[in-house]
């Protein structure tokens, strides 16, 4: 479904240039959850951003359902990014201005899929357990309800891929466990997602796991098959 | 905001303004003041520019006659309302009206008022000849000009006194029997009546303290039309050898000549307006451009986010510029607004001060100069965002993701 080939990005310091990604290739599958993780610097968010479409690889192609990004216009890949890949961006990543509904329904703006923004939007709310916070506004959140709020947003258009930048950093155990077993449901209904994380509790989730070192991206040893199965939530 | 979730365009850009509270009240008042400017120069342009052209179509004479040394002051009667009073002898009449290819010659006698009570801008009092005038005439609509007498004025269209209401000179009441249309000169602020009544007025005046250089039958200018093909140069020239080119106390002044000057005076002044409002134009939009670029590079992040839901990169640019459209869009109201308020009330007194009585467009060329001005200013917002616009759209969001320095 989606495959990354031999994707560069070089970026300069000091004046020389540097691989911040090197010869990256992944392939994901329909349902799969893959976890990346990896010390800081190690390039793992420039892979993200190039997976996503928000920025071009140095070198590389990548092949979503059969369309190669490099073909792509900006505004087919935008259309890609709003409707096929919820992103995640890491750190605080939600509007601080708009109430947590404005949001959730924000892609509407760009992508009208849904006749009814509002009933979606307030959907996934009730599914992640944040209806009652509909019209407050992020400041007002913890670091769990925003970060929810950043998942509902991104499953708005119900994308295939899901891909999350340390969506679990600065959070609580038990947060983050409810986070992660949020993702697992996703996974469960057939939407691939694509982690960051250097949380060890949050790494030992996913079906596939991936090490990044210095640009270059290495498979961790094969996952040992989980005693729960996923619970459908969404 | 509407609390849906259904956001507007205006929603997304307006929230940005929210955000920034004080930047965006100080570039609102950038464009207020902005278009402040440009409706206040615009009128006074408007103005000026009415005033040059209708003085070279329509000041009929073509020669003027006064004491020499007073061909400035011709410039204040004329253009300006800056009254004043100066004399020769009436004995010009007939001598000028016998020289060869002079038409008609028609007597004025200047009485400066100072303040009346009828005006807030002091009153040139002219005396005139209803039978010879036909530097006057033509300015009172339908009223044939014959048949002013006695204690009859005819006001100029800046006076503020009805037709068949009474004015007061020097203590004597004066009957309105006509109003002359829109001049865009002088003559705006000037009352007119016939040479005996306006005599008699320079002689209530002296008899109420004031001083007058006039005689009993002085006279003050002699407008001039030379005959039908005949050139004014040469006319002209016909005078002057007859009674001699130095010494007999008279200056010709040639009205073409004169009204050239004057007009080029005009122009070199609108031109002047008109070069300044553009670069205040050019100096605002370079204030926002630096604003709005400032905040795009601080924003890279949301652009980044807003891009990871699907923006494309013209709907960024387009809500850039929609932000700054909104800023100069309120400002360029507000100005115009504002303008309005100061203009509209104290116009008279304005054009007072400016001593230029006709600096007064009419009403309708008001709510063209507004809205003319009103669309500059609000221009100013969407051109100056072009280049932060793009820079929107072009950000590597690789490193908005970390914060963002570009
Ligand atoms: N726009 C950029 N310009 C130059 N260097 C960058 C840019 N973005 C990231 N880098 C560098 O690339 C490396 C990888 O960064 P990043 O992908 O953010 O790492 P991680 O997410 O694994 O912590 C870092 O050394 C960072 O400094
Ligand atoms: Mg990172």
């Amino acid at each position: 479904m989606f495959e990354a080939i031999g994707l560069k990005k070089e970026y300069k310091r000091d004046g020389a240039p540097f691989l911040a990604v090197n010869d990256v290739s992944i392939s994901i599958g329909k349902g799969e959850f893959i976890c990346v993780t990896g010390r800081s610097g190690s390039g793992k968010s420039t892979l993200l951003n190039i997976l996503a479409g928000m920025s071009p690889p140095t070198s590389g192609e990548i092949v979503f359902q059969g369309r190669k990004y490099s073909s792509l216009k900006d505004r087919e890949l935008s259309a890609i990014r709003g409707a096929k890949i919820g992103y995640i961006m890491q750190g605080m990543c939600v509007f601080s201005n708009f109430t947590v509904l404005q949001n959730v329904s924000m892609p509407h703006f760009f992508n009208k899929f849904h006749s009814d923004a509002e009933g979606r939007a307030r959907f996934l709310l009730d599914q992640l357990g944040i209806e009652r916070l509909a019209r407050q506004y992020p400041p007002s959140l913890s670091g769990g309800e925003i970060r929810r709020v950043a998942i509902a947003r991104a499953l708005f258009n119900s994308p295939d891929l899901l891909i999350a930048d340390e969506p679990t950093s600065d959070l609580d155990d038990e947060t983050t466990k409810e986070i992660m077993r949020v993702f697992e449901s996703i996974v469960g209904q057939g939407t691939s997602v694509l982690m960051v994380t250097h949380d060890a509790g949050a790494a030992s989730f996913g079906s596939r796991r991936y090490v990044m070192d210095s640009g270059v991206l290495a498979s961790a040893e094969k996952n040992q098959a989980r005693g729960k199965p996923p619970v459908p939530l969404i | 905001m509407n609390a849906g979730p259904c956001l507007s365009f205006y929603d997304i850009a307006m929230s940005n303004q929210r955000q920034r509270p004080f930047r965006s009240t100080c570039l609102v008042a950038l464009a207020a003041v902005l278009s402040f400017m440009l409706s206040g120069g615009a009128i006074l342009a408007y103005g000026l520019a009415e005033g040059a052209d209708n003085l070279s179509k329509r000041l009929g004479a073509d020669i003027m006659i006064v004491p020499s040394g007073y061909e400035s002051a011709v410039t204040g009667i004329l253009l300006r309302s800056e009254p004043s009073a100066f004399y020769i002898d009436p004995d010009w009449i007939g001598k000028i009206s016998s020289v060869d290819g002079v038409s008609v010659a028609s007597p004025q006698f200047l009485v400066a008022s100072l303040n009346a009570g009828c005006c807030s801008v002091p009153v040139q009092i002219v005396g005139y000849d209803p039978r010879t005038d036909f530097v006057i005439g033509p300015w009172i609509g339908t009223r044939a000009p014959s048949s002013i007498y006695g204690t009859d004025i005819v006001v100029g269209s800046a006076i503020t006194a009805e037709v068949g209401g009474k004015l007061k000179f020097f203590e004597r009441e004066y009957d309105v029997v006509a109003r002359l249309d829109r001049t865009g000169m002088g003559f705006d602020a000037t009352v007119f009546m016939t040479i005996d009544a306006a005599r008699r007025a320079a002689g209530d005046f002296v008899r109420m303290g004031g001083h007058s250089a006039a005689r009993a039958d002085s006279i003050s200018s002699i407008f001039v039309r030379v005959s039908e093909g005949r050139a004014v140069e040469d006319v002209m020239y016909n005078i002057q050898k007859k009674y001699g080119f130095g010494g007999s106390g008279i200056a010709l002044v040639q009205t073409r000549r004169f009204v050239d000057s004057v007009a080029s005076g005009i122009s070199a002044l609108i031109f002047f307006i008109v070069a300044l409002e553009s670069i205040i134009w050019v100096m605002a939009a370079f204030v926002l451009a630096i604003a709005f670029s400032l905040t795009v590079s601080e924003r890279q992040r949301e652009f980044g986010l807003l891009r990871s839901i699907g923006a494309t990169k013209t709907k960024l640019a387009a809500i850039v510029m929609a932000e700054s459209g909104i800023v100069s869009f309120y400002g360029a109201i507000i100005g115009t607004f504002l303008a309005g308020l100061t203009v509209l009330p104290f116009r008279i007194y304005i054009a007072s001060v400016l001593k230029m009585p006709y600096a007064q467009a009419p009403i309708d060329r008001l709510a063209l100069i507004f809205l003319a001005s009103l669309l500059l200013s609000f221009a100013v917002g969407p051109v100056a965002s072009l280049i932060p616009a793009l820079q929107a759209g072009r950000s590597d969001v690789c490193s908005v993701i970390r914060g963002g320095e570009l």
